[in-house]
C-alpha cells in the first residue's frame, strides 16, 4: 500500500510559513489560527489536544489585548503569556515525538532501530531543555545531524 | 579488676534524635546530595497582585535563603506573611543581562490562611522576571519577582476567545499596534510544532505498516525512512523537506520501474521476429 498523504493541511502550513515570514499581521494571525485548528484535528490523542489548547490560549491572549485598551505597558505581560503557552505546546509536541519514535524503535527493522532510538533520545533531551528554558542541547543536535548526514537528507 | 562504669541510660527517643542528627549532618555536608539541585527558602516581604488577560500578575519582594545553589531545577519553600506555606518548582532560568533573569516556573502547591482565599491552590506554569542581590557569605538575598501565573482554567478561558472571525477582527484592531514582535515570537514557535505533528503522524503510520502482515518489505522500508526524514525536519526544516522530496522521487521511480516491467510482461513483443531484423 502506498503511503497516503498524511497531513496535507500541515504540509501546506509548513510551506506557507516560509512565504509568510515577511507578511502582514492579519495573514500571520490567520496562519496561527490555522495551525491551532490543524494541530487539534491531527488526532494525536491527549498530547495533541493539549498542544492545540495552549496554542489557542496564546492566540486568545492576543485577541484579548486587541479588544482592550492596547496599552503598550501591557505588552511585556502579553509577551510573557504568549511565550508561556507556546513553550507548553512545544513541550507537549516534543514529548509526543519522543514517545512515537520510542515505539517505532521497538518495531523498526534492525537497520533503522538505532536511528529511531537516537531520535527518541534527542527529542526527550530537547523537551527537557525547553522545560528548563535552555537552548536545544548540542548532543541532541549532533545526533540529528549525524542521522541527516548518514541518510544524506 | 575495676568494673566498667555503667553507660548512662538513654531513652529511645534520645537515640532516635541522635541518629536523625547524624543523618542530617551527613546530608548537610554531602557534596552531591539527593533531591533538587537548588533549594531556596523564601519569605515574601511585599506582595502586590493584579489581573490581566485572565492571568494573575504579581510583584513580590522577598528575603531568600539559598540552602543549595547548584545549577538545575530549584525547589522553593515559601513562608507567607500569614504563616501559610507554598512549595514551588523553578524549572529553569535564563540571564538576560543587567542582573535580570527570566525564570520558567513549574508546578506549585499553595496554601493560605487568609479569610476569603482558597485554602489550597495550584499553579501549573508561570514565567517570572527576577533579580536579586546576594550576600555570598551568608547565601542570603533580597529579590524581587514579577511573575505571571496560569491555571488550566485560564488556558480554557483564553482558548474560548478564538471563535470564528475573532482572529480577523483582532488583526484589524491591531493594525496600529506594536504587537508584531509578540506575533513573530508565536510564529517562530509554531513551526517546530507543525513539523513535529507531521513527524508524529509519520511515525504512527510507519508503526501501522510494520504491524501490517500484508504490507510489502519495500512499503515498510519507505514508511520508516519517511518517518526518520520527517523527524530530522523538525530541527532542520529545509533539509528534511528535501529529504522527503528525494524519497518521493525514489518511490515514484520504483513504482515507474515496476509498472514498466509489468507492462512489458503483459504486452506481446512487436516488430519482426528474432533474427529477421
Amino acid at each position: 500500500m502506498d503511503r497516503p498523504d498524511l497531513s496535507p493541511r500541515l504540509e501546506a502550513l509548513l510551506t506557507d510559513a516560509r512565504a509568510l515570514e515577511g507578511s502582514d499581521l492579519g495573514a500571520r494571525l490567520a496562519w496561527l489560527e490555522a495551525v491551532a485548528d490543524a494541530t487539534d484535528a491531527a488526532a494525536l490523542g491527549s498530547q495533541g489536544k493539549a498542544a492545540a489548547l495552549d496554542f489557542r490560549a496564546a492566540l486568545g491572549a492576543i485577541i484579548l489585548y486587541a479588544r482592550g485598551k492596547q496599552d503598550p505597558a501591557d505588552l511585556p505581560a502579553l509577551e510573557a503569556t504568549v511565550r508561556m503557552f507556546v513553550t507548553r505546546a512545544q513541550q507537549a509536541t516534543f514529548g509526543a515525538l519522543a514517545g512515537a519514535y520510542r515505539d517505532l524503535a521497538k518495531r523498526a527493522p534492525a537497520d533503522d532501530r538505532a536511528e529511531c532510538a537516537a531520535l527518541a533520545q534527542a527529542f526527550t533531551e530537547m523537551k527537557d531543555a525547553i522545560t528548563q528554558g535552555g537552548p536545544a542541547p548540542k548532543a541532541a543536535l549532533d545526533r540529528l545531524e549525524m542521522i541527516r548526514g548518514r541518510r544524506a537528507l | 579488676m575495676i568494673p566498667e562504669a555503667p553507660k548512662p541510660s538513654r531513652s529511645i527517643i534520645g537515640e532516635v534524635f541522635d541518629r536523625i542528627g547524624k543523618t542530617v549532618n551527613r546530608l548537610k555536608h554531602d557534596p552531591d546530595p539527593a533531591g533538587p539541585n537548588r533549594l531556596t527558602h523564601e519569605r515574601p516581604i511585599i506582595e502586590s497582585k493584579g489581573s490581566l488577560f485572565g492571568l494573575e500578575f504579581g510583584l513580590t519582594v522577598s528575603e531568600l535563603h539559598q540552602i543549595r545553589t547548584t545549577e538545575g531545577i530549584e525547589l522553593v519553600h515559601v513562608v507567607n506573611p500569614d504563616g501559610s506555606s507554598n512549595l514551588e518548582l523553578v524549572l529553569g532560568r535564563k540571564n538576560i543581562g543587567k542582573g535580570q533573569r527570566i525564570e520558567l516556573q513549574g508546578p506549585a502547591i499553595n496554601t493560605s490562611y487568609t479569610p476569603g482565599n482558597m485554602p489550597v491552590g495550584a499553579r501549573f506554569l508561570g514565567v517570572g522576571l527576577t533579580s536579586d542581590v546576594i550576600d555570598e557569605k551568608s547565601q542570603e538575598a533580597v529579590s524581587y519577582t514579577l511573575e505571571v501565573k496560569a491555571t488550566e482554567r485560564t488556558a480554557f478561558e483564553l482558548a474560548s476567545l478564538v471563535a470564528p472571525g475573532a482572529v480577523a477582527g483582532a488583526a484589524e484592531l491591531l493594525s496600529q499596534s506594536a504587537v508584531g514582535a509578540v506575533v513573530a515570537e508565536m510564529f517562530a514557535g509554531a513551526v517546530p510544532i507543525i513539523s513535529g505533528v507531521i513527524a508524529i503522524s509519520s511515525a504512527r503510520w510507519a508503526i501501522k505498516q510494520l504491524k501490517d502482515p500484508e504490507a510489502t518489505t519495500a512499503t515498510k522500508a519507505f514508511a520508516v525512512a519517511h518517518a526518520i526524514s520527517d523527524a530530522v525536519r523538525v530541527v532542520f526544516p529545509i533539509a528534511g523537506t528535501l529529504g522527503n522530496a528525494a524519497l518521493v522521487l525514489v518511490a515514484a521511480g520504483t513504482a515507474l520501474y515496476a509498472r514498466k516491467k509489468a507492462q512489458r510482461a503483459a504486452t506481446p513483443p512487436t516488430g519482426p521476429p528474432d533474427g529477421q531484423a
